[in-house]
Protein backbone atom coordinates (compact mmCIF):
# COMPACT_ATOMS: atom_id res chain seq x y z
CA UNK A 1 0.00 0.00 0.00
CA UNK A 2 3.00 2.26 -0.24
CA UNK A 3 1.74 3.69 -3.48
CA UNK A 4 -1.04 5.56 -1.68
CA UNK A 5 -0.69 9.27 -1.48
CA UNK A 6 -2.90 11.35 0.79
CA UNK A 7 -3.55 15.02 1.21
CA UNK A 8 -3.46 16.51 4.67
CA UNK A 9 -6.92 17.72 5.43
CA UNK A 10 -8.63 15.99 8.32
CA UNK A 11 -11.70 17.03 10.18
CA UNK A 12 -11.59 16.29 13.92
CA UNK A 13 -15.08 14.84 14.11
CA UNK A 14 -14.23 12.22 11.52
CA UNK A 15 -11.43 10.53 13.40
CA UNK A 16 -13.63 8.08 15.29
CA UNK A 17 -15.22 6.98 12.04
CA UNK A 18 -12.01 6.17 10.24
CA UNK A 19 -9.90 4.69 13.04
CA UNK A 20 -10.97 1.14 12.12
CA UNK A 21 -9.47 1.61 8.70
CA UNK A 22 -6.11 0.90 10.30
CA UNK A 23 -3.20 1.91 8.16
CA UNK A 24 -5.34 4.33 6.16
CA UNK A 25 -6.01 6.26 9.30
CA UNK A 26 -2.30 6.59 9.93
CA UNK A 27 -1.97 8.61 6.78
CA UNK A 28 -3.38 11.98 6.02
CA UNK A 29 -6.86 11.86 4.57
CA UNK A 30 -8.73 14.25 2.35
CA UNK A 31 -12.34 15.05 3.10
CA UNK A 32 -15.02 16.64 1.01
CA UNK A 33 -18.56 17.50 1.96
CA UNK A 34 -21.38 15.41 0.49
CA UNK A 35 -24.32 17.53 1.57
CA UNK A 36 -27.17 17.49 -0.89
CA UNK A 37 -30.39 19.35 -0.40
CA UNK A 38 -31.91 18.10 -3.63
CA UNK A 39 -32.81 20.01 -6.73
CA UNK A 40 -30.76 21.30 -9.57
CA UNK A 41 -27.60 22.64 -7.98
CA UNK A 42 -24.79 21.36 -5.77
CA UNK A 43 -23.01 23.73 -3.40
CA UNK A 44 -19.29 23.86 -4.13
CA UNK A 45 -18.37 24.49 -0.50
CA UNK A 46 -19.73 23.80 2.94
CA UNK A 47 -18.38 25.31 6.13
CA UNK A 48 -17.28 23.51 9.24
CA UNK A 49 -15.50 25.27 12.11
CA UNK A 50 -15.10 28.35 9.89
CA UNK A 51 -13.34 26.22 7.26
CA UNK A 52 -14.61 26.05 3.74
CA UNK A 53 -14.75 22.40 2.71
CA UNK A 54 -14.99 21.65 -1.02
CA UNK A 55 -17.48 19.14 -2.33
CA UNK A 56 -16.47 15.47 -2.53
CA UNK A 57 -16.51 15.55 -6.34
CA UNK A 58 -14.23 18.59 -6.42
CA UNK A 59 -11.71 16.93 -4.10
CA UNK A 60 -11.89 13.79 -6.22
CA UNK A 61 -11.16 15.82 -9.33
CA UNK A 62 -8.21 17.39 -7.51
CA UNK A 63 -6.43 14.03 -7.59
CA UNK A 64 -6.88 13.62 -11.33
CA UNK A 65 -6.77 17.04 -12.89
CA UNK A 66 -5.08 19.82 -10.93
CA UNK A 67 -5.64 22.61 -13.53
CA UNK A 68 -9.38 21.79 -13.72
CA UNK A 69 -9.50 21.64 -9.91
CA UNK A 70 -7.91 25.07 -9.62
CA UNK A 71 -10.24 26.46 -12.24
CA UNK A 72 -13.32 25.26 -10.36
CA UNK A 73 -12.06 26.64 -7.06
CA UNK A 74 -11.28 30.00 -8.67
CA UNK A 75 -14.69 30.23 -10.29
CA UNK A 76 -16.80 32.79 -8.39
CA UNK A 77 -20.07 30.85 -8.63
CA UNK A 78 -21.11 29.11 -5.40
CA UNK A 79 -22.70 26.07 -7.00
CA UNK A 80 -22.77 23.98 -10.14
CA UNK A 81 -25.46 22.08 -12.02
CA UNK A 82 -25.05 18.30 -11.88
CA UNK A 83 -25.44 16.72 -15.29
CA UNK A 84 -27.64 13.82 -14.24
CA UNK A 85 -27.71 10.60 -16.18
CA UNK A 86 -29.91 7.66 -15.41
CA UNK A 87 -27.71 4.60 -15.84
CA UNK A 88 -24.93 4.82 -13.30
CA UNK A 89 -25.88 1.48 -11.78
CA UNK A 90 -24.72 -0.28 -14.96
CA UNK A 91 -21.18 -0.10 -13.62
CA UNK A 92 -21.78 -1.34 -10.13
CA UNK A 93 -19.90 -3.89 -8.05
CA UNK A 94 -21.09 -5.47 -4.84
CA UNK A 95 -18.62 -5.65 -1.97
CA UNK A 96 -18.64 -9.47 -1.97
CA UNK A 97 -17.63 -9.40 -5.65
CA UNK A 98 -14.63 -7.29 -4.73
CA UNK A 99 -13.70 -9.42 -1.71
CA UNK A 100 -13.93 -12.62 -3.82
CA UNK A 101 -12.15 -10.88 -6.71
CA UNK A 102 -15.11 -11.79 -8.83
CA UNK A 103 -14.66 -9.12 -11.49
CA UNK A 104 -12.65 -8.51 -14.63
CA UNK A 105 -9.53 -6.41 -14.12
CA UNK A 106 -10.46 -4.01 -16.93
CA UNK A 107 -13.56 -3.00 -14.99
CA UNK A 108 -11.42 -1.43 -12.28
CA UNK A 109 -8.06 -0.65 -13.84
CA UNK A 110 -7.53 3.09 -14.46
CA UNK A 111 -11.10 3.84 -13.38
CA UNK A 112 -12.51 6.18 -10.77
CA UNK A 113 -13.99 4.11 -7.96
CA UNK A 114 -16.63 5.45 -5.62
CA UNK A 115 -17.54 3.25 -2.68
CA UNK A 116 -20.77 3.93 -0.87
CA UNK A 117 -24.21 2.69 0.08
CA UNK A 118 -26.21 1.60 -2.98
CA UNK A 119 -28.98 -0.38 -1.37
CA UNK A 120 -28.95 -3.58 0.60
CA UNK A 121 -26.54 -6.40 -0.22
CA UNK A 122 -27.77 -9.99 -0.56
CA UNK A 123 -26.97 -10.59 3.10
CA UNK A 124 -29.05 -7.75 4.40
CA UNK A 125 -32.73 -7.18 4.99
CA UNK A 126 -34.43 -6.44 1.63
CA UNK A 127 -36.94 -4.15 3.31
CA UNK A 128 -34.15 -1.64 3.86
CA UNK A 129 -33.69 -1.03 0.16
CA UNK A 130 -34.15 2.52 -1.03
CA UNK A 131 -34.78 3.97 2.40
CA UNK A 132 -31.31 5.05 3.53
CA UNK A 133 -29.20 7.74 1.92
CA UNK A 134 -31.63 8.24 -0.94
CA UNK A 135 -32.45 11.67 -2.29
CA UNK A 136 -34.97 13.12 -4.67
CA UNK A 137 -33.38 14.32 -7.91
CA UNK A 138 -34.73 15.44 -11.29
CA UNK A 139 -34.33 11.85 -12.55
CA UNK A 140 -35.97 10.26 -9.52
CA UNK A 141 -34.65 8.83 -6.27
CA UNK A 142 -30.88 8.34 -6.25
CA UNK A 143 -28.46 7.06 -3.67
CA UNK A 144 -26.01 9.59 -2.25
CA UNK A 145 -23.10 7.80 -3.89
CA UNK A 146 -24.79 7.95 -7.28
CA UNK A 147 -25.25 11.70 -6.85
CA UNK A 148 -21.56 12.02 -5.95
CA UNK A 149 -20.68 10.03 -9.08
CA UNK A 150 -22.94 12.31 -11.11
CA UNK A 151 -21.30 15.40 -9.64
CA UNK A 152 -17.82 14.06 -10.38
CA UNK A 153 -18.81 13.07 -13.92
CA UNK A 154 -20.14 16.60 -14.43
CA UNK A 155 -16.89 18.19 -13.34
CA UNK A 156 -14.84 15.68 -15.30
CA UNK A 157 -15.87 16.67 -18.82
CA UNK A 158 -19.65 17.04 -18.70
CA UNK A 159 -19.86 20.50 -17.18
CA UNK A 160 -22.92 22.66 -17.80
CA UNK A 161 -21.79 26.25 -18.35
CA UNK A 162 -23.82 29.22 -17.34
CA UNK A 163 -22.97 32.87 -18.03
CA UNK A 164 -25.21 35.27 -16.22
CA UNK A 165 -23.80 38.31 -18.08
CA UNK A 166 -24.80 36.65 -21.38
CA UNK A 167 -28.35 36.34 -20.07
CA UNK A 168 -28.57 40.09 -19.49
CA UNK A 169 -27.50 40.65 -23.10
CA UNK A 170 -30.06 38.13 -24.36
CA UNK A 171 -32.86 39.78 -22.38
CA UNK A 172 -31.82 43.16 -23.82
CA UNK A 173 -31.77 41.81 -27.40
CA UNK A 174 -35.12 40.13 -26.82
CA UNK A 175 -36.59 43.42 -25.57
CA UNK A 176 -35.25 45.32 -28.61
CA UNK A 177 -36.72 42.69 -30.96
CA UNK A 178 -40.09 42.87 -29.23
CA UNK A 179 -40.12 46.66 -29.36
CA UNK A 180 -39.49 46.53 -33.11
CA UNK A 181 -42.37 44.07 -33.63
CA UNK A 182 -44.71 46.06 -31.35
CA UNK A 183 -43.83 49.29 -33.13
CA UNK A 184 -44.80 47.77 -36.48
CA UNK A 185 -48.08 46.27 -35.26
CA UNK A 186 -49.35 48.87 -32.80
CA UNK A 187 -51.57 50.47 -35.45
CA UNK A 188 -53.57 47.25 -35.90
CA UNK A 189 -57.11 46.90 -34.59
CA UNK A 190 -57.09 46.26 -30.80
CA UNK A 191 -58.60 42.76 -30.87
CA UNK A 192 -56.27 41.70 -33.72
CA UNK A 193 -53.30 43.21 -31.93
CA UNK A 194 -54.20 41.48 -28.67
CA UNK A 195 -54.50 38.07 -30.37
CA UNK A 196 -51.27 38.63 -32.30
CA UNK A 197 -49.34 39.42 -29.12
CA UNK A 198 -50.66 36.31 -27.36
CA UNK A 199 -49.66 34.12 -30.31
CA UNK A 200 -46.30 35.88 -30.50
CA UNK A 201 -45.64 35.22 -26.78
CA UNK A 202 -46.54 31.56 -27.28
CA UNK A 203 -44.28 31.27 -30.36
CA UNK A 204 -41.40 33.02 -28.58
CA UNK A 205 -41.87 30.75 -25.56
CA UNK A 206 -41.75 27.60 -27.69
CA UNK A 207 -38.96 28.95 -29.88
CA UNK A 208 -36.74 29.87 -26.93
CA UNK A 209 -37.43 26.51 -25.29
CA UNK A 210 -36.27 24.70 -28.40
CA UNK A 211 -33.21 26.92 -28.92
CA UNK A 212 -32.26 26.63 -25.23
CA UNK A 213 -32.59 22.84 -25.43
CA UNK A 214 -30.41 22.62 -28.56
CA UNK A 215 -27.74 24.90 -27.05
CA UNK A 216 -27.76 22.87 -23.82
CA UNK A 217 -27.49 19.47 -25.50
CA UNK A 218 -25.01 20.45 -28.23
CA UNK A 219 -22.83 22.99 -26.45
CA UNK A 220 -23.56 22.39 -22.75
CA UNK A 221 -24.54 26.03 -22.18
CA UNK A 222 -27.59 26.83 -20.09
CA UNK A 223 -29.45 29.93 -21.23
CA UNK A 224 -31.46 31.66 -18.55
CA UNK A 225 -34.70 30.71 -20.22
CA UNK A 226 -36.76 31.88 -17.24
CA UNK A 227 -35.80 35.55 -17.46
CA UNK A 228 -36.29 35.60 -21.23
CA UNK A 229 -39.82 34.22 -20.98
CA UNK A 230 -40.80 36.50 -18.10
CA UNK A 231 -39.43 39.58 -19.89
CA UNK A 232 -41.37 38.60 -23.04
CA UNK A 233 -44.57 38.04 -21.05
CA UNK A 234 -44.30 41.32 -19.18
CA UNK A 235 -43.44 43.39 -22.26
CA UNK A 236 -46.10 41.73 -24.42
CA UNK A 237 -48.87 42.17 -21.89
CA UNK A 238 -47.77 45.73 -21.11
CA UNK A 239 -48.06 46.59 -24.79
CA UNK A 240 -51.60 45.14 -24.76
CA UNK A 241 -52.55 47.43 -21.88
CA UNK A 242 -50.95 50.33 -23.71
CA UNK A 243 -52.96 49.50 -26.82
CA UNK A 244 -56.10 49.22 -24.72
CA UNK A 245 -55.49 52.65 -23.24
CA UNK A 246 -54.64 54.04 -26.67
CA UNK A 247 -57.85 52.78 -28.26
CA UNK A 248 -59.93 53.96 -25.30
CA UNK A 249 -58.38 57.39 -25.63
CA UNK A 250 -59.11 57.48 -29.38
CA UNK A 251 -62.64 56.35 -28.77
CA UNK A 252 -63.15 59.04 -26.11
CA UNK A 253 -61.69 61.70 -28.39
CA UNK A 254 -63.96 60.67 -31.26
CA UNK A 255 -67.06 60.46 -29.11
CA UNK A 256 -66.51 63.92 -27.63
CA UNK A 257 -66.16 65.52 -31.06
CA UNK A 258 -69.06 67.82 -31.93
CA UNK B 1 -52.19 61.34 -28.62
CA UNK B 2 -52.23 61.50 -24.83
CA UNK B 3 -53.72 59.35 -22.12
CA UNK B 4 -55.96 60.79 -19.52
CA UNK B 5 -54.63 60.43 -16.00
CA UNK B 6 -57.46 58.10 -14.95
CA UNK B 7 -56.68 55.80 -17.91
CA UNK B 8 -53.01 55.74 -16.94
CA UNK B 9 -53.95 54.89 -13.39
CA UNK B 10 -56.37 52.20 -14.55
CA UNK B 11 -53.71 50.61 -16.79
CA UNK B 12 -51.18 50.66 -13.97
CA UNK B 13 -53.63 49.08 -11.53
CA UNK B 14 -54.55 46.43 -14.14
CA UNK B 15 -50.87 45.57 -14.69
CA UNK B 16 -50.14 45.29 -10.98
CA UNK B 17 -53.28 43.22 -10.31
CA UNK B 18 -52.49 40.93 -13.27
CA UNK B 19 -48.92 40.43 -12.06
CA UNK B 20 -50.12 39.62 -8.53
CA UNK B 21 -52.79 37.24 -9.83
CA UNK B 22 -50.23 35.54 -12.07
CA UNK B 23 -47.76 35.14 -9.20
CA UNK B 24 -50.51 33.85 -6.89
CA UNK B 25 -51.89 31.43 -9.49
CA UNK B 26 -48.47 29.85 -9.98
CA UNK B 27 -48.61 28.62 -6.38
CA UNK B 28 -51.62 26.38 -7.02
CA UNK B 29 -51.11 22.70 -7.78
CA UNK B 30 -53.04 22.99 -11.02
CA UNK B 31 -50.61 25.58 -12.36
CA UNK B 32 -47.46 23.65 -11.42
CA UNK B 33 -47.07 22.57 -15.03
CA UNK B 34 -47.02 26.18 -16.25
CA UNK B 35 -44.66 27.35 -13.52
CA UNK B 36 -42.33 24.44 -14.34
CA UNK B 37 -42.44 25.35 -18.02
CA UNK B 38 -41.34 28.87 -17.10
CA UNK B 39 -38.26 27.68 -15.24
CA UNK B 40 -34.82 26.64 -16.40
CA UNK B 41 -35.41 23.29 -14.74
CA UNK B 42 -37.78 22.40 -17.58
CA UNK B 43 -34.94 22.48 -20.11
CA UNK B 44 -32.65 20.61 -17.72
CA UNK B 45 -35.30 17.92 -17.17
CA UNK B 46 -35.66 17.41 -20.91
CA UNK B 47 -31.88 17.16 -21.18
CA UNK B 48 -31.64 14.64 -18.33
CA UNK B 49 -34.39 12.48 -19.80
CA UNK B 50 -32.34 12.02 -22.98
CA UNK B 51 -29.03 11.56 -21.17
CA UNK B 52 -28.99 7.79 -20.87
CA UNK B 53 -25.42 6.74 -21.62
CA UNK B 54 -23.46 5.75 -18.52
CA UNK B 55 -20.12 7.30 -17.67
CA UNK B 56 -17.83 4.31 -18.16
CA UNK B 57 -14.92 5.93 -16.36
CA UNK B 58 -16.67 5.57 -13.00
CA UNK B 59 -17.26 2.34 -11.09
CA UNK B 60 -19.60 2.27 -8.10
CA UNK B 61 -18.94 -0.23 -5.35
CA UNK B 62 -21.77 -1.01 -2.98
CA UNK B 63 -20.44 -1.21 0.57
CA UNK B 64 -23.98 -1.30 1.97
CA UNK B 65 -23.80 -1.93 5.74
CA UNK B 66 -20.63 -3.99 5.74
CA UNK B 67 -18.17 -3.60 8.57
CA UNK B 68 -15.17 -1.40 8.10
CA UNK B 69 -12.80 -4.39 8.17
CA UNK B 70 -14.44 -5.66 4.99
CA UNK B 71 -14.20 -2.20 3.54
CA UNK B 72 -10.51 -2.04 4.35
CA UNK B 73 -9.92 -5.39 2.63
CA UNK B 74 -11.89 -4.21 -0.38
CA UNK B 75 -9.78 -1.07 -0.64
CA UNK B 76 -6.62 -3.16 -0.53
CA UNK B 77 -7.90 -5.50 -3.25
CA UNK B 78 -9.11 -2.67 -5.46
CA UNK B 79 -5.84 -0.78 -5.10
CA UNK B 80 -3.99 -3.81 -6.52
CA UNK B 81 -5.77 -3.18 -9.81
CA UNK B 82 -4.44 0.38 -9.89
CA UNK B 83 -7.56 2.52 -10.23
CA UNK B 84 -7.04 6.22 -10.80
CA UNK B 85 -8.63 7.15 -7.51
CA UNK B 86 -10.86 5.63 -4.84
CA UNK B 87 -13.49 7.76 -3.14
CA UNK B 88 -15.37 6.49 -0.13
CA UNK B 89 -18.73 7.82 0.93
CA UNK B 90 -19.25 6.68 4.49
CA UNK B 91 -21.93 9.19 5.28
CA UNK B 92 -24.53 6.42 5.52
CA UNK B 93 -23.11 5.15 8.80
CA UNK B 94 -24.59 8.04 10.72
CA UNK B 95 -26.10 11.43 10.16
CA UNK B 96 -22.85 13.29 9.64
CA UNK B 97 -21.97 14.14 6.09
CA UNK B 98 -18.48 13.30 5.10
CA UNK B 99 -16.28 11.06 3.09
CA UNK B 100 -12.65 10.25 2.64
CA UNK B 101 -10.72 10.04 -0.56
CA UNK B 102 -7.75 7.87 -1.30
CA UNK B 103 -5.53 7.89 -4.33
CA UNK B 104 -3.45 5.19 -5.88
Amino acid sequence: MSNFDFLDFVLPFEEHRTENLGQFHQSNITYGHVNFSGGYEIEKFDSYNKKQIPHFSIELLGFLDRPAYGKILDDPSESFIPNYRRNFSVLELELYEVLDKYFVESRVNAKVIIMGHLGYSILMDPSQKNCIDTHETPVGLMFGSEILATAFSTLNGNFIHRYRSLNILLVFLNTVLLFMIINKTLTWRPILYFLFIQVLILCIWMGYSYIAYIILTKFSYLIDYESLIISTLVLGELSCFYKLGLSANTHTSLSTKP
Amino acid sequence: MRFKSDQKLLSLVAIVVSALLFAYAMKFEGFKGISTLLKNSFILDVNYSTNNLPDTSIVLVNIAFQEQDSMKRAIEILSEYRPKVIGIDISNFNEMSSCLILIS
